[in-house]
Order: C-alpha cells, then sequence, then structure tokens
C-alpha cells in the first residue's frame, strides 16, 4: 500500500542576505504511512522544521517530489493543490500566533468550515466540545487573547480537524505549553488519532515526548536523516552516534517511588 | 482598542492636537449649518484692524477675516481629508499587492513609489493644475496622486511582516484562495501604522492646498486660508492682520494634524509600548 | 577573603505585588527559601508561579513603578535588603550575589566586543588583580577560547553566548551565583554541556547556586535541595532525593508523573487537569484547589503552615492532606 504521505530525495537551499548559502533539507526520503505517527527529531538548525513545511506545502523545495496519497503535489495546478494540501493540517508551537487576533472563535471555525453542508454553528461546537473547549457554545465568541495558552491550542487543533484531514504535521506544538499542560494537549492527539485515524507527522525537539507518543521516528542532523526506526528503539538503543549524543544529553528524571500520602490517603 | 486609547491618551501633545481637530472639525459643521451668513458679504468697511466689531479685522473689500477662516476650514478639511483617503485607498491596494505577491509586481511598484519620491512634490502639483486649471476636485486628486507611494510603502513592509506570521499559514492549509487570504486575514492586521501615515497625508494636503492657493492656483470664488493669505500679502505692511491670522491657521493645523500623526503611530506601535 | 559559611540568600515569607492595568497581581504570596553558602538549590515551577519574580527580587530588580514588596523579608549575606534603595542594591550585584539569564544576548552588549565585557566586570569587582591575566583565567574556567574576546555576541552560537555572560558573572566571584532558565533557549546537547560547566565551577570555586527552571530533568541532575513554586507560594522543599522520589503535595506528584512523560495502561499521559492560576484572581487558600482531587475543606480556607517529614530528613511540604497522622509528616515545630 502506498503511503499517506512522502517525500522523495527533496532538497532546499537558503540563500542568506550575506551571500551565503544553508543547506536546510539535503536529499530527504520520507515516508508517513495512514494512522501512523511518525516523530522527526533534531535540533534547532537540523532543517527538520524547513521539511515540514515543504510536506504542508508552504514552500517549494528545490529538488525532490512530495507525494499525497499517490498525488504529487508540487505537479498539481494551483487551484487542486490548494484543495488537495487541506487532507494536511499544521499546528505550530505557538498557537498565538497561528489564530488571527481579530477573529472570534466563532469566526475562526466558520473559516474553516465553510463549504460544507452541515449547519456551521453546530459542527464549530461539536468540535470545540471534542478538542475540551465545553460547552463549545461557551467558547464560541471568544477572541484568541481571551483564552489561556492551553485553550488557544486546544482551538487550533480544533480548526485543523474541522476540514477532516489525513495527516495532521504539528512541530513542536508542546514547547510553548507547560509540563502540566503537555499532558492534556497529548492525550487530546491520541483521543483524535483514536476517533478518527488521522496520522500524525510530530516535528520536536523532545526525545523523551517522541520516544513515548510515536510510533516511529526520524533523527535529522544538518538537513539529512541520520537514522530512523521504530521509535521506542531507536530512541532506547540507537545506533547512530549522533542519535546517541542526543540520547545522553537528555537529563534523565526516575518516576517518583511512591506518592505515599496520596495513595494512602484515597 | 482600550490599551491604543490608554496609550494614546499618554501623549499630551497628541491629545490636544486631537481635541484641536475635533473643534476644527465642529467648526467647519457649525458653519454650513448657520443659515444667513454670507462669508462673501462686502461692506465698506475695509481694511479695518481687529476690534469688537470684527475680531480679526476685514479684508480690502470689508469681508470680515474670522468669517473667512472658519468657512475656509472647509476647504481645509474636506482637502486634506479627501486627499488623504484617496492616497490611502490606493496605496493600500497597491502597497498590499506588492508586498504580498512580490516578485516583478513589487519591482515595478517599487520603482514607480522611488520616483514620486525623488520629483519635487508641489512643483509637480503646481505644473499639473496650472496646465489643467484650478478646482477643489483636481487639487484633491493632485495631491492623492502625489502621496499614495508613502501610503504604499508602508503597507507592503507591514503586509511583507504579517504574510509569513503562522495563522497565514494555517489559513492557507485550509485551502482558502490567495486573494482571500490577502483580503481577509494580511490587510486587517497591517492597517495600523497606514493610519498614521494617512494622519500625516491629511497635514501635507492641507499645506500643498494652501501653497498652490497662495501661487493663486485655485478658483477665485472659493474661501480657502491660501486664498486669504494670497490676497493679504499685498497689505502686509497697511494690514498685516490679512497675513497673520490665515498663516497662523495654516501653521497651527498642520501642526496638529502631524503631531496626531506621530502620536497614533506611537500608539500603535508594540515596540514602544511602555 | 574568608567566606563565613551560612546563609547567603534568604527569602523569608515574602510576598510581591504587581499593579498591571488596575490588577494587583499577586507574583509571590508568602514565599521562602534559603541557600546556604557552598550549597546548589532548585527552584521548580511553571510559568506563573513566581518563581522568576523570586530570582528577580533576590537582586532587587523588580521594577520599582508597578511591583511593590507587601511583607516579609530577603537576606542577602545576613543583611536585610527588603527596603534597600537603588545604590544600595548596586553595591550587592556581582558580588555577593551575580545572575545569568535565559536569553544571554539581552544582557551582553550588542555593540560591544566580549573581551572588554569581561575586563569591565574584572575592572570593577577585583581591579587589584592583573586584567588580562583575569580575563584569560576566566574564560578558562567557562571553557571558551581565547578569540572570543574579539567575537561581538551576535558572532557566537547560543551556548557560547551562555559561556560568555557566565564569564561576565563569575568575573564578579559572586558567591551566590542565580540562574534563571539558562538553558531553556538552549538544544538538548548544548544544554548537558553548559549544566556540566556549571557544575564543574560549582565545584571549583564552592560559589551556591541557585538554578531557577520549568525542567524537572535538570534541576534534579544539578541541586542538592528543591524547591516547588506554585503560583508565588513555596509549597514543598526538601532534598533532591526526598522530592523527586518521594514528593509530598499532590502538585509535585502530579508535575512529576508528568514531566516523566511515560503512557499509562490506556496508552494515555499523566496530566494534571485544569489551567495554570491566573495570579490577578487567586483563590482563598490554597491556589491548587481547583485542580487538585484530594482537596479537604480546610483547603479552600487557608494555607497550612508547613509539615515536616517525621523521618528528620530535610523535606517539608505545606498541604493539609498531612495533617492525617501516619502519613510520615508533623506539624512544623511539634514532632
Amino acid at each position: 500500500m502506498e503511503p499517506l504521505l512522502a517525500l522523495q530525495n527533496v532538497s532546499k537551499t537558503f540563500r542568506r542576505s550575506g551571500g551565503s548559502v544553508v543547506h536546510a533539507v539535503r536529499g530527504v526520503d520520507l515516508e508517513v504511512g495512514y494512522g501512523e505517527t511518525l516523530a522527526l527529531v533534531g535540533e534547532s538548525g537540523s532543517g527538520k522544521s524547513t521539511l515540514g513545511r515543504i510536506a504542508l506545502g508552504l514552500l517549494k523545495p528545490d529538488q525532490g517530489r512530495v507525494m499525497l496519497a499517490g498525488k504529487c503535489l508540487n505537479e498539481l495546478p494551483p487551484d487542486e493543490l490548494r484543495l488537495a494540501r487541506t487532507a494536511m493540517q499544521p499546528i505550530f508551537q505557538d498557537a498565538t500566533a497561528s489564530l488571527n487576533p481579530r477573529r472570534s472563535a466563532r469566526e475562526l471555525m466558520a473559516q474553516a468550515l465553510r463549504g460544507r453542508p452541515q449547519a456551521i454553528e453546530q459542527r464549530a461546537i461539536a468540535l470545540l466540545d471534542s478538542v475540551g473547549l465545553r460547552p463549545g457554545a461557551e467558547y464560541l465568541p471568544r477572541y484568541p487573547h481571551e483564552l489561556s495558552g492551553g485553550q488557544r491550542q486546544r482551538l487550533a487543533i480544533a480548526r485543523a480537524l474541522a476540514v477532516e484531514p489525513k495527516l495532521v504535521i504539528a512541530d513542536e506544538p508542546l514547547s510553548g505549553a507547560d509540563v502540566s499542560i503537555r499532558g492534556q494537549i497529548l492525550n487530546l492527539l491520541i483521543g483524535i488519532k483514536e476517533e478518527r485515524g488521522v496520522a500524525y507527522l510530530m516535528i520536536t525537539h523532545d526525545i523523551s515526548i517522541a520516544r513515548a507518543f510515536a510510533d516511529r521516528v526520524a533523527v535529522m542532523m544538518q538537513g539529512e536523516i541520520v537514522e530512523t526506526g521504530p521509535a521506542k528503539e531507536v530512541l532506547s538503543a540507537p545506533r547512530h552516534s549522533y542519535t546517541k549524543q542526543l540520547v545522553a544529553a537528555v537529563p534523565m528524571l526516575d518516576a517518583p517511588v511512591n506518592a505515599g500520602a496520596l495513595e494512602a490517603g484515597d | 482598542m482600550r490599551r491604543f486609547l490608554d496609550r494614546f491618551l499618554a501623549y499630551r501633545a497628541g491629545m490636544t492636537a486631537g481635541l484641536y481637530v475635533l473643534f476644527l472639525i465642529a467648526v467647519a459643521i457649525a458653519a454650513a449649518l448657520w443659515p444667513g451668513i454670507d462669508p462673501h458679504e462686502i461692506s465698506d468697511r475695509a481694511m479695518v484692524a481687529p476690534s469688537m466689531a470684527h475680531l480679526l479685522g476685514t479684508d480690502e473689500l470689508g469681508r470680515d477675516v474670522l468669517l473667512g477662516l472658519i468657512y475656509g476650514v472647509r476647504v481645509s478639511l474636506t482637502v486634506g481629508f479627501s486627499a488623504a483617503l484617496a492616497a490611502t485607498v490606493i496605496g493600500v491596494l497597491i502597497g498590499a499587492a506588492a508586498g504580498f505577491y512580490g516578485g516583478w509586481l513589487d519591482l515595478v511598484v517599487m520603482r514607480i513609489s522611488e520616483v514620486f519620491q525623488v520629483v519635487p512634490g508641489f512643483i509637480m502639483a503646481a505644473v499639473i493644475i496650472a496646465l489643467s486649471g484650478p478646482g477643489l476636485s483636481r487639487v484633491v486628486m493632485v495631491i492623492a496622486l502625489l502621496a499614495w507611494p508613502q501610503i504604499a510603502r508602508l503597507m507592503r513592509g507591514e503586509v511583507m511582516r504579517v504574510k509569513q506570521l503562522e495563522f497565514v499559514d494555517a489559513v492557507r492549509c485550509l485551502g482558502v484562495r490567495e486573494w482571500v487570504i490577502l483580503g481577509t486575514e494580511v490587510i486587517p492586521n497591517s492597517l495600523a501604522p497606514v493610519l498614521a501615515g494617512a494622519t500625516l497625508i491629511v497635514a501635507q494636503a492641507i499645506l500643498l492646498e494652501a501653497s498652490l492657493s497662495f501661487l493663486g492656483l485655485s478658483s477665485a470664488d472659493i474661501i480657502s486660508w491660501g486664498r486669504m493669505l494670497n490676497s493679504g500679502q499685498r497689505f502686509l505692511f497697511n494690514a498685516p492682520w490679512l497675513s497673520i491670522f490665515p498663516g497662523f491657521a495654516i501653521f497651527i493645523t498642520v501642526l496638529a494634524f502631524n503631531l496626531l500623526g506621530d502620536a497614533v503611530g506611537s500608539a500603535l506601535n508594540p515596540k514602544t509600548q511602555r | 577573603m574568608a567566606v563565613q559559611p551560612g546563609n547567603i540568600l534568604e527569602i523569608d515569607a515574602l510576598s510581591v505585588t504587581y499593579r498591571v492595568r488596575g490588577k494587583t497581581v499577586r507574583a509571590m504570596n508568602a514565599a521562602s527559601l534559603t541557600v546556604r553558602d557552598g550549597e546548589a538549590v532548585g527552584l521548580v515551577g511553571e510559568s506563573g508561579s513566581g518563581k522568576s519574580t523570586l530570582a528577580r527580587v533576590s537582586l532587587g530588580l523588580i521594577p520599582r513603578k508597578i511591583a511593590r514588596i507587601e511583607s516579609g523579608r530577603i537576606l542577602i549575606a545576613g543583611r536585610d535588603a527588603t527596603r534597600f534603595s537603588e545604590t544600595e542594591w548596586e553595591s550587592l550585584r556581582g558580588d555577593p550575589v551575580a545572575m545569568v539569564f535565559q536569553d544571554p544576548l539581552t544582557y551582553l552588549n550588542p555593540v560591544m566586543r566580549v573581551g572588554p565585557q569581561i575586563a569591565e566586570s574584572v575592572r570593577r569587582h577585583t581591579p587589584e588583580l592583573p586584567l588580562d591575566q583575569r580575563v584569560e583565567e576566566l574564560l578558562e574556567l567557562v571553557k571558551l577560547p581565547s578569540v572570543v574576546t574579539r567575537a561581538y555576541p551576535h558572532e557566537l552560537s547560543g551556548g557560547m553566548r551562555q559561556r560568555a555572560l557566565l564569564a561576565v558573572a563569575l568575573g564578579c566571584r559572586p558567591r551566590l551565583l542565580i540562574a534563571d532558565e539558562p538553558t531553556t533557549a538552549l538544544d538538548v546537547t548544548t544544554q548537558a554541556e553548559i549544566l556540566a560547566l556549571l557544575k564543574d565551577l560549582r565545584r571549583r570555586l564552592g560559589m551556591a547556586m541557585l538554578l531557577i527552571s520549568h525542567d524537572l530533568g535538570i534541576v534534579a541532575s544539578a541541586c542538592e535541595r528543591i524547591y516547588v513554586m506554585y503560583a508565588g507560594h513555596t509549597i514543598e522543599w526538601g532534598g533532591a532525593g526526598a522530592v523527586f522520589q518521594t514528593p509530598a503535595h499532590p502538585y509535585t506528584v502530579g508535575l512529576l508523573r508528568a514531566a516523566h512523560a511515560v503512557r499509562n495502561a490506556e496508552g494515555r499521559f499523566a496530566t494534571i487537569a485544569g489551567d495554570p492560576p491566573n495570579l490577578a484572581e487567586l483563590p482563598p487558600g490554597c491556589p491548587f484547589v481547583p485542580r487538585c482531587s484530594h482537596a479537604l475543606a480546610e483547603c479552600s480556607r487557608d494555607m497550612p503552615e508547613r509539615f515536616d517529614a517525621r523521618s528528620g530528613d530535610p523535606h517539608s511540604v505545606r498541604c493539609w492532606l498531612y495533617e492525617k497522622p501516619g502519613l510520615g509528616f508533623d506539624r512544623a515545630g511539634t514532632g
């Protein structure tokens, strides 16, 4: 079976103002299967975000092809590309920046649901409910600045789900969130996957989250993918020297031995 | 909006200027609504110095200077606001398209706007009016023609900043057309600095209209501050009030719009947040 | 100078408020924290916990126009600095207390080469020492090559900038180094290098450190004692082993489980329900009540003083649950 998303020999070079050339992505091959969760890990400057933008069709690769469900996005005429790529939706690091500050939740949702037959208001409420903004009707008139950081990220996720994507490309969706909120967002993503069967391409620098969240992982360094494989395997027993270095650098935290009083007190 | 107001009010000069502009608008409206007073009315009390009967004196035909100034407000404001509005609409559309689509469109627009920056505006305006004949609507058009590149440059820069924000990409991924994105996402979020620029254009337009009238490049039957200055300067030594008061009105009004523009700009600029 | 062993920093039931757009934001609520000479103390908290305010107030760096110390005391090396003027604070900054920040670019002068910036700090605090030699020494200490002295801050990588800022701070010969999220902007590999460097510096210079971070892993690996802050309160503190292995406060327990990033039998991550606290609208009593599944009636009334571990290990918690006997904690002063 063909993969949902396939990047084939993709390269992208940026020219800096000083004239120097940055090879952000160099001949990358990457596949995401239907319903699969792939984590793309790497440090800043590894090219992982550039790769994500290329996959979303927001950036044209200098070379290589982006195949979505068997169709080559680079060869589609603009109008078809515009519609085809709605099968992929982004979730960004900074939910504040990814929501137009001048639009209420109602307007943001209506924009995503536009052109769909069902009653927009009801669909919007159902979606908000499903991402944990309950009751959804109460959130409709709110503007992004009236929500907390976690709620904003939920709203961004609800909007992405409105177009019923097959693949969600999440670029560091947790970096802006507090530790205590992180689990909420991750669980929401897991629940969405169980209900709707979406696939995830999660771009992250966080090794421990990649290990626990993803089925498969691809490790990126200086524009190239240096190691791929099952997430637990690669990030527990890495083979490439760079992955080893990366995994070793994460300060490890043992699980609390007990939460004595709390369990005893229940 | 409340934060904008708070910060705007923090600029004393800007607030004073704002109050003055409101006062001018009220005067212009009052003059239009007041029945039975004709500023063109000629009396036999010509060239009378300021007194209780004529607070700012009368001119060589016995017309009241204060009344003239009051009626002149209308001309100045009409010219100022219409020219700024026209320049803003043209500049916003062209600047937004250039900044958003880039490429050759951007190149062409930028070169054209540079041409306008190099050509001395006043001389160009004078030439055009002299060739096409006077008239308020012509003055407005000429000023708009000269001023739109300023707005376009402001708009272009802001659009280039806004178009790379994440929410634009997010909407793009929803399958929204590019020109819709420009109209509904990018332009509304790029207008703030343009507002300040438009206020400054009001000042430029008032000054330019006054200058053209002063040179006699306006119809004689319209009372305007520049026109009053033009006819008054012949009597600079025997009736200085004919020059001083219109000149002062122009000076204060242009200054007020400049201060207002600065205050609007600072209040809208997140970098000057305190 | 022989260093008297004692408390280099003592924050005693300190409350700080900010006036922001007509609202009173309670950034610190009777928070207490002590750093002894030579020890590494970790301060953990999420956004809005008050940990950065605590760092800043310890150097007199809170904006006087909008911030106010409502009650409590700050003692620096035994001196009460609570009501210090700006000039008095200046005499304490750098020596005995220096600070490094998350974003070194903000604190390094962008138009001045790195060398002179380090030299300036040396000149101000130890004018008696040979300048060039001392700068060389500091660079060696933070493991930067000497060519860096001729570079401008923007020419350096994130990790090197942090080292440069550390060199400036160490030029003051501080007895206490406050590091506020020093590695948050860095990649994991660079972060590991900086943490190793901090450890090495402490060992070589015998200086105390207050490491502030939202990342429990970092604090666990670098500190001997830990404080946990929530909504401006210090809610739990003690030895790193005690706090991390047998956390007592429901918030600490939840935070540790969440940070551990492991999925349970249903494939879900551990979370703490609800939203972070709004410091402008704190409920009375314990601020964690709205998110706490163990809350008792008294929790909404007031916050308890502390309960100390019966084992005698340094481990205290402010939570009414521990009033119940048999949980290994006693009300302070009764044990």
